[in-house]
């Protein structure tokens, strides 16, 4: 088996890894024995049932958990036996976060929100608005620089978000249910975001979802069933990876 | 209710508001009690003493009338002779004191060691040093020899007692016996030499000595002794005043870190309440609710806290000796203190859930659907300005009338409180601005911390405000009440450094409490002096009972020529121009009969001693604790020239560098052989430097407590802020902020809230303890001249500073340590 990876054309190496919980004394196994591999400027959507290790793969991938046992290579590099502020500047540099609840500071203008990772890697403060202001242009959000969070849409604090991730030219974005509390129109508008930024920006994007709409367009798609693999193909190819949800969602 | 750190949090701040409330309380008042033990010391409990102006017995008819003035406590006949105790071959002179020894504890602090008290005139009772000497036990038989009969008398030995404080040198070498037997001694039965008589507590003592004045028929004056009501009552307010602020103010802060629990408390659980309005519950319900949460958390809270108050003093005293070897005496228990608490606890826990709770129930249902928890309402400040400069204005107007008419001292009290409250008010209109400023320094090193900790400040701008007020009352309370009472210690160490230069005292007998009567010393004492080796300097001292512009005061007549500056501590008037003076035959005046005579440097009064009317110049104003502060003092050879003064009552002598032992030994020898009584003033010192380490190491217990409190003011809103920011926190983890960043923010807040509390709080003050030494000044006969003590003032900014960012540690390792998707999955 071929152990080696190319950093260049892959982004993400996942090897073996499991994932075990305790809850009350008893194991439940939240991921077990997933390999992928994915490659830079790949849009994949990783769906399954509830409770199947979707969003835990997502958190393994950010290094926000760690695996109970396998590899995980990020840009090439290990993440096993980095210590907590080595993932931490992993996430700063390399890794851009969405999530479904958005998590913006609502003590924060949108431009600062969107400054934040910068500013926390110590780059001034002129060049962080800048970039910042790059980053809202992107997402169509100029208008609305000064604007505090909870005055904006659903939509456009999911935009406000994604500028955060994107402002750190990161390789990989790590998208949690980006869509799970927009309405269709504007969850349509926000994959379609996705999409184009993986095909512009050399950008790798990895988002988990429930919405079919979502994995309809991406360029992958992985299907998660009790924790394993079930199905990782193009969604649009074949339909198989239809079985399989449905499957899972009857089991 | 399944959030034990909130729980713990609100229970503690009860705890710690009672706790702190029933250990200041304490504190305070064991620390009014030491200090009124100093003053005991320094002086004495004798209020006045009734004495002829020639020196001479007088009828005691009179006693009945001055006992029946409403403002007398105590009042009693006293009969002095000077004399001879004989035992076996020891021969001592002796002040043969007929007094009432039951009453006579009133006035002199004693105890019994052995025996008993006399009861028939056969029987006497000695003081410790005299029996010492004499080798005296309970039973013994002595001699006693008066100088004015000269038949021998046997008396027994029933009992002998130990004087303490400045009454143990006062009565050294005394002989006590009945009066009737005393007076018969002296040949003047029925007649007494003085009468000593204690005021009531609050007593005017200048009224008072006038109203007896008038019941005297001509020749007798009221003498006010070395008494402690008159000497330390303006200190004794000053103090009173200070620690009741104090108190006060540590209960105004207890009361501001409840409130703020349940503000935040009522805020972070928003939502829940949004959720029992969707699901049914009505206003009153909700409101009935938190009501009964909080009573729950006052009995709980409230009982913590009687326990916490109760041990935290002897902890904390524990705790000081262990750290720095300082002597603190437990605080004993006060069941009034206790009693305080356990009224306050449920009080303050219900007026403080009062507000927060109607708030709550004013929640509106929808507020459940929002994702996020709004902020706090808009903070008003215009009504906060206009309330606390109304205030400031009130506070000023009552200080110039205070200024102007001399009114109470509670003029002075409700004015100094009006401008904390008025200073308080306002406080909160520097926070925002202050915050900009510390921040925009503090941005170029720490840019993300300085940025989101900004925010986090003023975007709860209640929660800090409350904080920062809880800070500023502990600071400015510690502050003005340490300077107070060092101020207050201070001035009564540097008169005993610059007064008592002398090394030891040798006096023929026990004078007067006015000083101006003393046995004779023996003849060619000098010589005997001389040969002496080791002393390098005598100060005869004579003293006298004289009026000066009509007033009785006593006048020190010494060798001030001798000294290279002037042992005298000079409140007005210039060092070498009051020297001058003196050695010109001017006079310099105590502070107390400056104050009360109105005199100035410069002035001229009218003298009246041994017969002899002379008009003599102010040289200078000295501060005077001696004979109740009524003290005049002049250089012995000019006033000779003027006054009939030849007799030596005192010879102050100090000893060469390295030959104090040496010379103390043989002036002992030299007083055993005469007779005479041999004092070391190193052991004033000592008693006196000893209540003063027992004063200050109390007070420093009230700071210890006062920064405790401050701690937790910081450790509550802190903890609070990583609570109610939990899930924001998540998220900057997650998008890159390192733990030590999150550390940072969170005591960079503390350093903050610190600074922007006790820059102020300390400049406040130090402030306020100079306007209490003003006003009191105003009000008081003897003011106390303020001095700042910068190791106090830095210090406590330091420390308070310091204390402010240690107790930011927990909240901010614990927001450090938060697993970033544990937090974001906080509701």
């Amino acid at each position: 088996m071929d152990t080696s990876i190319d950093s260049r054309t892959e982004i993400v190496d996942v090897r073996h890894i499991s994932k075990t919980f305790v809850f009350d004394g008893v194991e439940v196994n939240a991921l077990d024995d997933v390999t992928f591999r994915v490659p830079r400027r790949q849009m994949l959507a990783i769906m399954g049932p509830s409770g199947t290790g979707k969003s835990t793969l997502l958190h393994i991938l950010g290094g926000l958990e760690l695996p109970t046992s396998g590899e995980i290579f990020i840009d090439g590099s290990p993440l096993s036996g980095l210590s907590d502020v080595e993932l931490t500047l992993m996430r700063r540099r390399k890794i851009g976060f969405v999530f479904q609840s958005f998590n913006l500071l609502p003590s924060l203008s949108v431009v600062d929100n969107v400054t934040l990772p910068l500013i926390l890697d110590g780059i001034s403060r002129h060049e962080a608005f800048e970039k910042a202001r790059e980053a809202l242009r992107q997402v169509d959000l100029l208008h609305r620089l000064q604007h505090p969070p909870t005055r904006l849409s659903g939509g456009e604090q999911q935009r406000v978000a994604i500028a955060r991730a994107l402002v750190i030219g990161p390789s990989l974005i790590l998208a949690d249910e980006p869509t799970g509390n927009l309405d269709s129109v504007r969850g349509g508008d926000i994959t379609g975001l996705f999409h184009s930024l993986a095909r512009e920006k050399d950008l790798t994007v990895v988002i988990v979802t429930h919405d079919i709409r979502v994995a309809a367009i991406a360029d992958r798609l992985i299907v998660l069933r009790d924790g394993r693999i079930a199905y990782d193909g193009h969604p649009v190819a074949d339909t198989d990876w239809l079985a399989a949800l449905q499957s899972g969602v009857l089991t | 209710m399944l959030r034990p750190v909130r729980t713990l949090l609100t229970m503690l701040s009860i705890a710690v508001a009672v706790g702190s409330l029933i250990a200041v309380l304490q504190a305070t008042s064991a620390t009014r009690k030491q200090l009124d033990v100093l003053h005991q010391t320094v002086s004495t409990n004798v209020s006045a003493e009734i004495v002829s102006a020639d020196g001479k017995e007088f009828p005691s008819e009179l006693l009945p009338g001055v006992m029946s003035l409403p403002q007398v406590r105590s009042a009693i006949p006293v009969v002095h002779l000077f004399g001879t105790v004989t035992f076996g071959e020891t021969l001592v002179r002796s002040v043969l004191t007929g007094v009432d020894l039951e009453q006579y504890g009133d006035f002199r602090a004693f105890k019994l060691t052995s025996g008993r008290l006399f009861s028939s005139p056969g029987e006497v009772c000695v003081e410790a040093g005299v029996a010492s000497r004499l080798g005296l036990v309970v039973g013994d038989k002595l001699t006693i020899r008066s100088r004015d009969v000269p038949i021998a008398s046997r008396k027994t030995v029933t009992g002998i007692l130990e004087f303490t404080g400045v009454a143990a040198l006062d009565e050294r070498g005394s002989v006590f016996l009945p009066v009737r037997e005393a007076a018969r001694l002296k040949r003047a039965t029925g007649k007494i030499t003085s009468i000593l008589v204690t005021y009531a507590d609050n007593t005017d003592s200048r009224q008072m000595s006038a109203k007896i004045e008038q019941l005297l028929p001509e020749g007798l004056a009221v003498s006010r002794g070395a008494s402690s009501s008159e000497l330390s009552r303006p200190t004794e307010s000053l103090v009173n005043v200070s620690l009741i602020v104090a108190a006060t103010l540590s209960m105004v802060a207890a009361v501001f870190i409840v409130v703020n629990t349940f503000q935040i408390s009522v805020r972070e659980r928003q939502r829940q309440f949004a959720l029992f309005r969707i699901a049914g519950a009505t206003v009153e319900q909700i409101r009935h609710c938190m009501y009964r949460e909080a009573i729950l958390f006052a009995v709980a809270g409230t009982f913590c806290g009687v326990g916490i108050g109760i041990f935290s003093g002897r902890i904390l005293t524990a705790g000081m000796y262990d750290l720095f070897h300082v002597e603190v005496p437990v605080i004993p228990f006060h069941f009034t203190s206790v009693l305080a608490g356990l009224i306050f606890g449920p009080i303050a826990t219900m007026a403080s859930v009062w507000v927060p709770a109607r708030v709550a129930s004013r929640v509106a249902p929808l507020t459940a659907a929002r994702s996020a928890v709004p902020s706090e309402g808009i903070f008003r400040l215009r009504p906060l300005l206009v309330a606390g400069v109304v205030t400031i204005l009130i506070s000023g107007l009552l200080f110039v009338i205070n200024e102007l008419e001399q009114t109470s001292v509670w003029t002075a009290v409700i004015a100094m409180t009006s401008l904390q409250i008025g200073l308080i008010l306002i406080l909160p209109v520097v926070i925002r601005p202050g915050t900009f400023l510390i921040y925009s320094l503090t941005e170029h090193v720490m840019p993300v911390e300085s940025q989101l900790g900004r925010r986090q400040i003023l975007d709860n701008f209640g929660r800090s405000s409350l904080t920062i007020v809880v800070l500023f009352i502990v600071t400015v309370s510690s502050v003005s009440i340490g300077n107070t009472i060092l101020s207050v210690t201070g001035d009564i160490e540097s008169w005993l450094d610059q007064t008592v230069t002398a090394d030891f005292l040798l006096r023929a007998s026990r004078p007067r409490i006015d000083m101006s009567q003393s046995d004779e010393m023996p003849e060619n004492f000098d010589a005997q002096l001389e040969s002496i080796p080791g002393i390098k300097m005598t100060d005869r001292v004579t003293f006298s009972l004289i009026t000066i512009n009509g007033q009785t005061a006593t006048l020190a007549v010494r060798e001030l020529e001798k000294y290279p500056g002037l042992p005298l501590v000079i409140q007005e008037g210039e060092m070498t121009e009051v020297r001058r003076g003196l050695l010109q035959g001017e006079i310099v005046i105590g502070s107390v009969l400056s104050g009360k005579l109105k005199i100035r440097p410069g002035d001229t009064v009218r003298v009246d001693a041994e017969g002899i009317n002379q008009v003599v110049r102010v040289a200078g104003i000295v501060q005077e604790y001696t004979a109740g502060g009524l003290m005049a003092i002049m250089n012995r050879e000019a006033a000779q020239k003027t006054f009939p003064l030849t007799q030596t009552h005192v010879y102050m002598i100090q000893c060469q560098d390295g030959k104090t032992t040496e010379a103390g030994e043989a002036l002992r020898d030299l007083a055993r052989r005469e007779g005479l009584i041999f004092q070391s003033l190193a052991d004033v010192r000592h008693l006196v430097r000893q209540m003063v380490s027992g004063v200050t190491n109390r007070l420093w217990l009230i700071l210890v407590i006062s920064l405790f409190i401050a701690a937790f003011a910081v450790i509550n809103t802190l903890t609070m802020n990583v609570l109610e920011q939990t899930r924001y926190l998540g998220v900057l983890r997650t998008i890159g902020m390192t733990r030590f960043q999150v550390f940072r923010m969170f005591v960079l807040q503390a350093f903050v809230l610190g600074l922007l509390a006790l820059l102020p709080g300390t400049m406040v003050g130090a402030m306020m303890s100079a306007l209490i030494s003003v006003t009191f000044r105003s009000v008081a006969e003897h003011g106390i001249a303020f001095r700042l003590d910068t190791l106090l003032t830095v210090g406590y900014f330091g420390l308070g500073l310091l204390l402010s960012m240690l107790a930011a540690m927990l909240p901010a390792i614990r927001a450090g340590r938060l697993p970033p998707l544990e937090a974001i999955r906080q509701e």
